[in-house]
């Protein structure tokens, strides 16, 4: 029988000050006209103002991680992170977490680049070093921060589509003791011909002439997505979706029926929804659909994890659920997982 | 007894156009004080100065790996890359070559930031994700690039210390096939306190106003290293080697005086001689530690397949021979591999 193997805790931890869609009217006018009438901001996004941001999540998420399930750095033998957003271009926050936790020297630390896809692609990652024998228990940590001094990337306070991002961070430990659930199945698609559609460039702000926006560095690591990438987007976005569910749960020895919950990275309400309609058309019911879009916004790399733990939290999730984990992400990296939940 | 599992091929793909010392000379007068009279740059790098240049050199060691290995695109199942340097912060060159090489979808690529520890590192995970029985044979692709537009990072032509990195590329496949060499061990070691010291950061250059020095943006995803970095590797360096060394050997089951070849990173020769010093003094020949600082000088997370694909080429590796590979990067990732060449 093969090991059981998933997350033995969850959390989120999320900054405290809440920028509201009120706050944001300025950037209405600037709404492209493609996407006037169906793009819309999230009630609220999370905001860290500070060049630190990606640091302090990190170690908040990671602390508060293993307090929850009662382990010191010394039970965790690897770590691995991702950050979206952050002063650094290089080094990512990984390191950081090591040192501030105090970390044993000889406890390695891969930091990932998957972007929005980096918690479930981390995730298998981990699965396959526990399988392989190497590594027993591995703290997972994401963050995603975009007001930071932007070496690795910041959101453009000009951009209507930058202001969708928000802060947060989310962290897990995989290993097979103790486990809230059980990985099933790993399904990846990777949608390589975005590569140069959609990421993080040196330019300057769209709208450098808004007044509302000032206090934007002229030149930084902005966010960007081009119109061939909302095209790609059109074509693809009604199909991303259920063949992704398809793939994982097939992989998964499951059907479609037997889904309850998705998980699903939310880019924006008007790029997930079509995922949501397709599925819907094959029979997959829309609530099944979870999302804290209205509440958190754009968590890219952090989603999956802040949404589970908040779920998590709220008792929402209910032993023996079937749950979906499906993202995509900057490079094209679209990874699914199946995973049962225990807790 | 356990699976074998190593490098079934190795090559490195190297730009054409050479930088010489001399070429350099304008950088002398801002040579810090405190390293004057130990710095010096290497008598020659490469440079590729196109803003794609992580791109291209991706895609052609990418090619180049599955023609040295007769191999094609559906041969590999996994492929993990990484770029140091390069146009965009997100997403790194793992898609890109995902593309251009027309991979199937079903494909996963991990982009791993583990700055110049990431060749020996994705190793570690291909080892472990074959290991786990996931997959069978992995794309290993390494890309060191300086002169691009610099959303990764970028050198500053003004800065001395930045002078010494070279472009240049390499990639490998890890599987059970055909082994040009197998893997005996993994040692890690995190110095997560250096964390802020070294990396690539948002900044104007060093210095602007140098006479002599080609233009720059005036700002940029530049290097950089901190005093107190420096330091810090005042206080390491004589150990740094030997006990990485020595770490790796012990989990190999092996003695130093088994060691045939140390492969490692060359971030300047006046810091990796302190490593051959120490390591000198605990027993192990200065003669067996190989490097091309004078031909390529510091190619960051490549420089460990170039340089295996260099002496391979050169009939310098011996059937037999036990080697160490040895790197350390930003973030303070250093991991070392014990390696068996097989032919």
């Amino acid at each position: 029988m093969a090991k059981k193997i998933g997350l033995e805790a969850v959390v989120n931890y999320m900054p405290e000050n809440v920028v509201k869609a009120s706050d944001l009217d300025y950037l209405v006018p600037l709404i492209p006209p493609m996407v006037k009438d169906k793009l819309k901001f999230p009630d609220e996004v999370r905001r860290l103002k500070d060049n630190d941001a990606a640091e302090i999540l990190a170690e908040g998420v990671s602390k508060k991680l293993l307090d929850q399930a009662e382990l010191g750095p010394d039970d965790i033998d690897l770590i691995i992170a991702n950050n979206c957003g952050g002063k650094y271009t290089v080094p990512m926050v990984g390191g950081y977490i090591h040192w501030k936790l105090g970390f044993t020297q000889d406890t390695p630390v891969f930091n990932l680049s998957n972007a929005c896809a980096s918690f479930v692609d981390a995730c298998w990652m981990a699965w396959n070093f526990i399988l392989a024998g190497t590594y027993k228990r591995i703290l997972v940590a994401t963050v995603s921060a975009w007001d930071t001094k932007g070496g690795q990337v910041r959101y453009d306070a000009s951009d209507p589509f930058s202001y969708l991002m928000g802060d947060g961070a989310g962290a897990a430990i995989v290993s097979d003791e103790n486990l809230i659930c059980e990985f099933l199945a790993y399904h990846n698609r990777t949608f390589s011909e975005v590569y140069d559609l959609c990421g993080a460039d040196i330019r300057c702000p769209l709208n450098p002439q808004l007044e509302e926006a000032a206090g934007q560095p002229e030149m930084t690591s902005y966010l960007y997505g081009t119109p061939e990438f909302m095209e790609w987007w059109q074509v693809h976005g009604k199909t991303f979706g259920i063949d992704g569910l398809r793939g994982a749960m097939e992989k998964a020895g499951l059907a479609l029926a037997d889904i309850d919950m998705i998980f699903m990275h939310q880019p924006a309400d008007m790029l997930y929804t079509p995922w949501m309609d397709g599925a819907e058309e094959a029979g997959v019911a829309k609530e099944k659909w979870i999302h804290t879009w209205d509440k958190y916004g754009n968590l890219s790399n952090a989603v999956v994890p802040v949404n589970l733990a908040e779920y998590h939290e709220a008792g929402k999730l209910s032993k023996g659920d079937i749950q979906v984990w499906i993202t995509i992400g900057a490079g094209g990296h679209a990874p699914t997982m199946v995973a049962r939940w225990l807790g | 007894m356990s699976i074998q599992v190593g490098l079934e091929t190795v090559v490195s793909e190297m730009p054409e156009t050479v930088i010489k010392a001399k070429d350099l000379s304008y950088l002398e007068p801002v040579i810090p004080e405190i390293i004057r009279g130990t710095f010096r740059f290497p008598n020659e790098i490469r440079r590729m100065k196109k803003d794609d240049a992580a791109e291209i050199l991706a895609e052609r060691v990418a090619r180049k790996a599955l023609d040295r290995a007769g191999l094609g695109p559906s041969d590999i199942d996994y492929i993990i890359a990484s770029n140091c340097g390069g146009r965009f912060a997100i997403p790194m060159v793992g898609g890109y070559l995902h593309h251009k090489l027309g991979f199937p979808e079903e494909t996963p690529v991990l982009n791993i930031g583990n700055a110049c520890a990431s060749f020996v590192d994705a190793c570690e995970n291909a080892w472990n994700l074959i290991l786990a029985g996931k997959y069978k044979r992995i794309l290993v692709v390494t890309v060191s690039v300086w002169e691009t537009l610099g959303g990764m990072g970028r050198i500053d032509v003004t800065d001395p210390l930045n002078a010494i990195l070279g472009d240049g590329a390499g990639a490998a496949i890890v599987s059970t096939q055909n082994l040009k060499c197998e893997f005996l061990s993994y040692y890690s070691r995190t110095w997560g306190e250096v964390y802020d010291w070294c990396g690539c950061d948002l900044r104007p250059p060093a210095n602007p106003g140098l006479e002599g020095a080609p233009d720059q943006p005036a700002e940029a995803v530049y290097l950089f290293g901190t005093p107190a970095f420096f330091e810090w590797w005042q206080r390491v360096g004589e150990s740094f080697g030997i006990n990485g060394i020595n770490g790796a050997l012990e989990r190999a089951n092996l003695t130093l005086s088994d060691l045939d070849i140390v492969i490692f990173h060359q971030p300047a020769d006046m810091l990796y001689d302190m490593w051959i010093d120490g390591a000198e003094k605990a027993g192990l020949s200065k003669d067996k530690w190989k490097h091309t600082w004078d031909k390529y000088g510091n190619t960051a997370n490549a420089v460990i397949p170039i340089n295996l694909a260099e002496f391979w080429d050169d009939g310098e590796l011996k059937k037999d021979s036990i080697m160490a590979w040895i790197t350390i990067g930003a973030g303070g990732h250093a991991p070392t591999m014990i390696v068996k060449w097989l032919v």
